[in-house]
């Protein structure tokens, strides 16, 4: 029984951090309608430049990560206006390919940068609380926390800010919110930098929690998308479901399938997507996939 | 016939090309001998490995290129190539060449099975779709142990000669080439899929794309077959990369999407940047081919070779680069 509820507990705190980790990539891709494969980099840009804040000059990751924020959204801004703006908007390939460039600049910038040691860095906070005889991470804990708080706080800006609501028009309708006289491009860009200044808050979180080598942007890609996909077009409550749900599917996979545990969780998280992307004409995915345009 | 019918050639530059494909296949003659910095050996080797990149650049493109459809996991084919050469000569004592045989013809067989479904994905979800497909290849790779050796693979015992090598990968180079322009030009699926990218067609584009994927696939594992002869040693880290399809994809973009020569030229320019910063001593591949697929999106979006059969055609849309390009190769 207590096995059980630790795994529960495992579960749900590593679905909490797989929201976290899906929330920038989910915002762009109903909002954009692109898929962004330079998304893991993102993550990892946040996840480095803390290790550098708490190397360098000793600041707290849970610190730096609000620090870094309104940097990051300056840079998204900026690379969206200036560069992506022109490929994005056109037909799925360029957007793609422009996406896959800069994922491969950034992983090698890293490479070049860091090394391709692995990094973590130290948090005040690292250590356990002990709730009887079942252990809760602390870390872990309060990343899920942070996590329910960013999608609240999402939520409220776009519910109730002017920016917001027109951040929800241009999704529903690029055409029809241009006609109204919204700068659609200048969403855009917001919206783009919203999604990098919240992968690098989910980059500075993790690194606490995990190690950060230049390649596991392709991992951490494979998870939000998995998520984001799951959830499809639904809110934002669906997906941190989805995350959660996911978190307790690996995490129970591991534990209890003796053996070949860990390898099991793995190929459950990649055949996933798959089966998503791929079971279109099933019944329980059918109108979820069809009324996306995933398929032709 | 001529591989090179697209490029506006001045006169004696096809003379000039002919004198050169002469001058590589008699290069092993002159082994022994050392001119230069290089021993011949070494530009072999080297010759060998650009031959590889620009064959595998053009299966890419001869898919991709044609169909707009970016295949990120194309490189499991190469994969699924070279695991069953290499299990079909330890585990049941097959000679090189039928393992080849072999290994092309189950690499069709894994490009039908896998192109079934994923070919009716969209953008970025097929390419998306083909990444996981390397990765989940390779986890059945390292689980079925018996098989496959697992983790730490196979190793074969053979010789290798480099001459026998080098024109393995001529010969492959040119039956590849060929395959890709008859493909091209005189195929019915071809036909149908070049001519679907600018109006809605009658006909039937699924069917077309799925033998152009069958093919494309069994090219590709055809190459991955022979490379085994350089390699002589297979493992699921070294073989299921993700990133080995990455130059592929920047040869491609960079000579023209959906052309026959592109893939070349575009190859032997991507080479060329490769090898200089590996003298230089950068370790920066990446960096070069996310930039070049980046520049190439920006300046040439239909590539040098697409850029230069534009202008032949008298179409004036294209970039400003573009447009430099063919004043420099008039017709």
């Amino acid at each position: 029984m207590n096995l059980f509820l630790q795994t529960l507990i495992n579960g749900v705190l590593l679905g909490g951090f797989y929201a976290l980790i899906s929330l920038g990539f989910h915002l762009i891709h109903t909002t954009n309608g692109i898929i962004n494969l330079a998304h893991g980099e993102f993550i990892l840009l946040g996840a480095y430049l803390s290790w550098f804040f708490d190397k360098e000059l000793g600041v707290e990751p849970f610190v730096s990560a609000f620090l870094l924020m309104p940097v990051l959204f300056a840079v998204g801004y900026l690379l969206h206006a200036r560069l992506l703006h022109r490929f994005l908007g056109r037909s799925g390939v360029i957007a793609v390919l422009s996406t896959l460039g800069l994922s491969l600049i950034l992983t090698n910038i890293f490479e070049l940068v860091f090394t391709n040691d692995p990094r973590t860095t130290n948090s005040s906070l690292a250590g356990y609380w002990q709730l009887g005889e079942i252990t809760l991470p602390r870390v872990q804990t309060v990343v899920g926390v942070i996590t329910v708080v960013l999608i609240g706080a999402l939520l409220c800006f776009l519910l109730y800010t002017r920016t917001g609501k027109s951040v929800r028009a241009v999704a529903q309708n690029p055409d029809a919110a241009w006609m109204m006289g919204m700068e659609v491009s200048r969403i855009y860009s917001i919206v783009f930098a919203l999604g990098i200044a919240l992968s690098s808050i989910a980059g500075s979180l993790m690194s606490p929690m995990h190690t950060i080598t230049p390649f596991a942007g392709q991992w951490l890609l494979l998870k939000a998308i998995t998520i984001s996909v799951m959830a499809w077009r639904s809110g934002w409550s669906v997906l941190l479901g989805s995350a959660v749900l996911l978190g307790l599917i690996e995490m129970f996979a591991a534990t209890y399938v003796r053996g070949i545990g860990t390898n099991l969780s793995t190929a459950i998280s990649l055949v996933i997507p798959l089966a998503l992307f791929v079971m279109r004409s099933r019944r329980p995915f059918d109108a979820l996939v069809r009324s996306s345009g995933v398929t032709s | 016939m001529m591989i090179w019918a697209q490029l506006p050639l001045l006169r004696f530059q096809r003379w000039g090309l002919f004198v050169i494909g002469v001058a590589l296949l008699g290069l092993p003659l002159t082994r022994g001998s050392v001119f230069t910095a290089y021993s011949v050996d070494t530009l072999m080797i080297r010759l060998a490995e650009l031959l590889v990149l620009v064959t595998l650049a053009s299966t890419w493109n001869l898919f991709s290129g044609l169909t707009g459809k970016i295949d990120l996991g194309h490189s499991v084919f190469f994969g699924v190539g070279i695991y069953t050469v290499a299990i079909l000569m330890v585990k049941l004592g097959f000679p090189f060449g039928a393992a080849v045989l072999l290994g092309t013809l189950i690499g069709g067989v894994f490009g039908l099975i896998i192109g079934w479904r994923v070919l009716r994905l969209q953008g970025a979800y097929f390419s998306i779709a083909m990444l996981i497909i390397v990765l989940v290849t390779r986890e059945i790779v390292r689980i079925a142990r018996p098989i496959t050796g697992g983790g730490t693979g196979l190793v074969l015992a053979f010789d290798f000669n480099l001459v026998t090598y080098y024109y393995l990968t001529a010969a492959a180079f040119v039956a590849i080439i060929l395959i890709v322009r008859y493909v091209r030009f005189r195929s019915r699926n071809g036909v149908i899929l070049a001519a679907s990218e600018d109006e809605m067609l009658a006909a039937n584009t699924q069917t077309a794309i799925l033998s152009v994927f069958i093919l494309s696939a069994t090219l590709t594992a055809l190459v991955g077959g022979l490379s085994l002869y350089r390699q002589r040693a297979v493992d699921p880290e070294q073989v299921f990369l993700t990133t080995q399809t990455i130059p592929w994809i920047a040869a491609s973009m960079l000579g023209g999407l959906g052309t026959v020569s592109g893939p070349v030229i575009g190859g032997v320019m991507f080479y060329g940047l490769q090898t200089l910063l590996r003298q230089i001593g950068i370790d920066a591949e990446l960096i070069l081919e996310g930039l070049l697929i980046i520049f190439t999106l920006r300046y040439l979006p239909h590539g040098i070779v697409g850029q230069l059969s534009k202008s032949r055609r008298r179409e004036t849309e294209g970039s400003q680069l573009g447009k430099y390009l063919s004043a420099l190769f008039p017709k």
